[in-house]
């Protein structure tokens, strides 16, 4: 018998374990595997963290302190809607933290349940500087943003369905 | 052996030669200079978290860290000046602005590492704007309080619970200023893998990890004419206790502890030592049962320390077989005062209130471990107190403890053999078993009492003996994180077919018992073997050094056990073990 990481709701997920078992990934290399995790959930499951602790031998806690050191890996399902303001040096001096503000703002004033499928999340750097300031909405990128057109984009992505 | 190399440096003008390889701080303790340090601990790799061991060295820009930073041949050192106390001041008032100013109300109040320094260091108003997480209080083990408002973020505990113990039930969550010592995802302690061996509030610096205060309730059943209230002292308490009141570690107060717990109103006195010898007379048994008549699967592994047997029901369910059913000495001693002693003197079992002091933080959680802690029909141990409860209990009574004349035990649970007392120090359970098992393997009077092999803090230990032309191989681990090693080769010896030990004992704390997660602050090698020294001596000391020759123990099995493993020893003394997950979120 080997060590068992699993907690007991993990065993009735056995989608996640196939997702795992079938990851094409060296099995010293977490951070590739966490990526896949998160690409395919759009988040790290606890349960797959699980599974993950036992097929590469490792402690749960090992993947947890990964998992939480870099932003970029959620252990939260985000919402239908998700959207990312970079706050990297160079938006951050063209005033990033104004749209992140504006983001929670807009999001605030949605009504409760509509306030639920919207995730807001800050990002370090994201390699594109001279597109400064810039911000993801559902992975849509929207370069040299200023308060105006942020919220511009913002009503088109989030109402727009709401006619639909 | 490889020669050492001797480089030199100064150390504040001071000459000094040192091995070469040792750091700046190791330097200075050798010309009796303590440079500060919150997050070095002598049990554990420097990490340089802390900031606060920085000196100057002449041809360095900046100031290195005394833990992190190697000596080299020709190092002019510098450990204070003007600048240096400065930058230590600033480290310490950095540190401050995000711990809360609660000394008064906190569990380490005049033990802490933090306080000391910034009374040292004449800290005097907040510098910087405080700033605290709010997170909160942790107290789901029920042995253990994790306060992390109080943690300053050395890292002690999570390297402690991780490399020292391999439990992996702390880690760093987060980072930056953000950073956490908590278990894995948004879970409280008792669903991770914590065993509660409280080597993480044993080696953490302030109040952030402290062990559940139970004195109160211990007052509040001693103020109750109702109740006949009897205590039992673990093996290793008799020498730990008395550092708190100033005695070098390893003294050997039993006879002061006994007179304390009397004045304090215990109507009887135990030792957890007579019943360590009641564990030996069935573990003993155990053990040629399967040795010699087959009946069962070998090794046979020791139990009495409940942080390993939680570790092992959690990761290491298949070798539940190998474990012995005998319950340890403190849950031993429980149930026979509520049956044994309370027939004798015909008190009322449900008046009788078992109290214990112990080394250990996990004792607490054994108290309520399965049904089979209940055997009497009642709760066999109502409290387990830690060794720092015991403290602060007679400190509470303003009893001068360290004037009393020493007394005797109570009849007819409170004699002890030196087989009893080895519980305590690692490698003990293993000698007194083993000086019963030759006993009861080749009749000697006269057997070999004192096995050095498996003596001493190296963390894995093998022996092989030969009784009567038998060879017994045993091993040794203490510290959990030396535990797997030993395990995973048991397994593989197994599935070869093989049987590569005969006899494991395993105690969960570096050292046994007298390193134990409950026992006084300030645990290093230097004092783990102090103590176990005082064990040994107190073993020496008694007329009767094994468990079978000791009066009362052959009293017990006389009038009321019949023998080792009869069917009433095994209701009373025998416990069963359960595969538990390792996470229960």
């Amino acid at each position: 018998m080997q060590r068992i990481y699993l907690n007991p709701a993990a065993v009735s997920h056995p989608e996640m374990k196939k997702f795992v078992d079938g990851l094409q990934v060296e099995n010293d290399n977490l951070i590739l595997a966490l990526h896949a995790v998160e690409n395919h959930f759009g988040y790290i499951p606890r349960e797959v963290a699980a599974f993950l602790a036992e097929r590469f031998r490792i402690p749960m806690a090992r993947i947890y302190e990964v998992i939480t050191f870099y932003h970029y890996f959620r252990t939260k399902p985000p919402g239908r809607h998700l959207i990312t303001v970079c706050n990297g040096t160079t938006c951050w001096l063209f005033q990033s933290e104004k749209l992140l503000q504006m983001a929670h703002e807009f999001k605030t004033n949605l009504p409760e349940e509509k306030q639920r499928e919207v995730s807001i999340e800050e990002v370090r750097c994201i390699g594109c500087c001279a597109l400064a300031p810039l911000a993801y909405i559902d992975g849509q990128l929207h370069p040299y943003l200023n308060a105006e057109i942020f919220q511009q984009e913002l009503e088109k992505v989030i109402s727009c369905e709401d006619k639909a | 052996m490889g020669q050492e190399k001797y480089i030199h440096c100064t150390i504040n003008g001071i000459p000094c030669e040192v091995v070469e390889g040792s750091t700046i701080l190791e330097a200075a303790q050798q010309i009796y200079l303590k440079i500060p340090t919150l997050c070095k601990h002598p049990d554990l790799v420097a990490t340089g978290a802390c900031g606060i061991c920085i000196v100057r060295v002449k041809g360095m820009a900046s100031l290195p860290r005394a833990c992190t930073t190697p000596v080299e041949e020709g190092m002019e050192i510098i450990t204070h000046d003007e600048e240096i106390v400065n930058v230590r001041k600033t480290v310490l008032e950095l540190i401050l602005s995000t711990h809360p100013n609660s000394c008064l109300t906190c569990g380490r109040n005049q033990s802490c590492e933090l306080q000391q320094l910034a009374s040292d260091f004449a800290i005097r108003e907040s510098a910087f704007a405080p700033f605290l997480p709010n997170l909160p209080v942790d107290r789901s083990t029920g042995s253990l309080i994790f306060e992390f408002d109080k943690c300053i973020k050395c890292g002690r505990c999570v390297y402690v619970c991780q490399e020292m113990q391999g439990v992996w039930a702390l880690s760093f969550l987060n980072r930056g200023m953000n950073t956490r010592m908590a278990p894995a995802g948004d879970i409280e302690l008792a669903e991770a893998p914590c065993v509660r061996c409280g080597q993480c509030s044993a080696h953490c610096p302030t109040g952030a990890i402290i062990e559940l205060d139970e004195t109160a309730e211990v007052w509040q059943l001693l103020h109750n004419p109702d109740y006949h209230v009897v205590v039992q002292i673990a093996p290793s308490v008799r020498v730990t206790v008395g550092e708190e009141f100033g005695f070098p570690p390893g003294t050997n107060l039993t006879g002061q502890i006994y007179a304390v717990l009397r004045r304090l109103g215990f109507d009887a006195i135990f030792d957890t030592n007579f019943a360590a010898d009641v564990t030996i007379m069935e573990e003993a048994s155990e053990f040629v049962e399967r040795f010699v008549h087959d009946k069962g699967i070998l090794p046979l592994i020791t139990s009495c320390c409940p942080s390993w047997v939680d570790f092992m029901e959690k990761m290491y369910p298949d070798f539940i077989p190998h474990f012995s059913s005998t319950k340890s000495p403190q849950q031993i001693l429980g149930v026979l005062a509520k049956t044994y002693y309370s027939a004798k003197k015909n008190i009322d079992p449900s008046r009788i209130k078992v109290i214990s002091i112990m080394p250990c933080t996990a004792k607490k959680y054994e108290l309520t471990r399965s049904h089979e802690m209940y055997a009497s029909g009642y709760k066999d141990v109502d409290i387990a107190l830690t060794t720092r409860e015991l403290a602060r209990m007679i400190r509470q009574s303003g009893i001068d403890f360290a004037k009393l004349p020493p007394e005797k035990a109570d009849s007819i649970l409170g004699e002890y053999s030196g087989a009893g007392t080895a519980f305590g120090y690692t490698g003990g359970v293993m000698e007194a078993a083993l000086r019963t098992a030759q006993f009861f393997l080749t009749g000697s009077k006269m057997p070999r009492l004192e096995f050095a092999e498996i003596r001493g803090l190296k963390g894995v230990k093998e022996a092989s003996l030969n009784f009567n032309g038998k060879e017994i191989r045993v091993a040794v681990a203490h510290g959990l994180g030396h535990v797997s090693d030993v395990l995973e080769r048991v397994r593989e010896a197994k599935a070869r077919g093989e049987i590569l030990y005969h006899f494991i004992e395993v105690m969960a704390c570096p050292g046994g018992c007298i390193g134990g997660g409950g026992q006084p602050y300030g645990i290093t090698n230097e004092v783990r073997k102090k103590r176990i020294e005082g064990l040994y001596q107190d073993d020496r000391s008694q007329k009767v050094r094994c468990s079978h020759e000791n009066e009362e123990v052959q009293e017990l099995y006389r009038s009321f056990l019949e023998k080792p493993l009869s069917e009433k020893a095994h209701q009373l003394l025998h416990t069963t073990y359960h595969a538990r997950p390792i996470y229960r979120r």
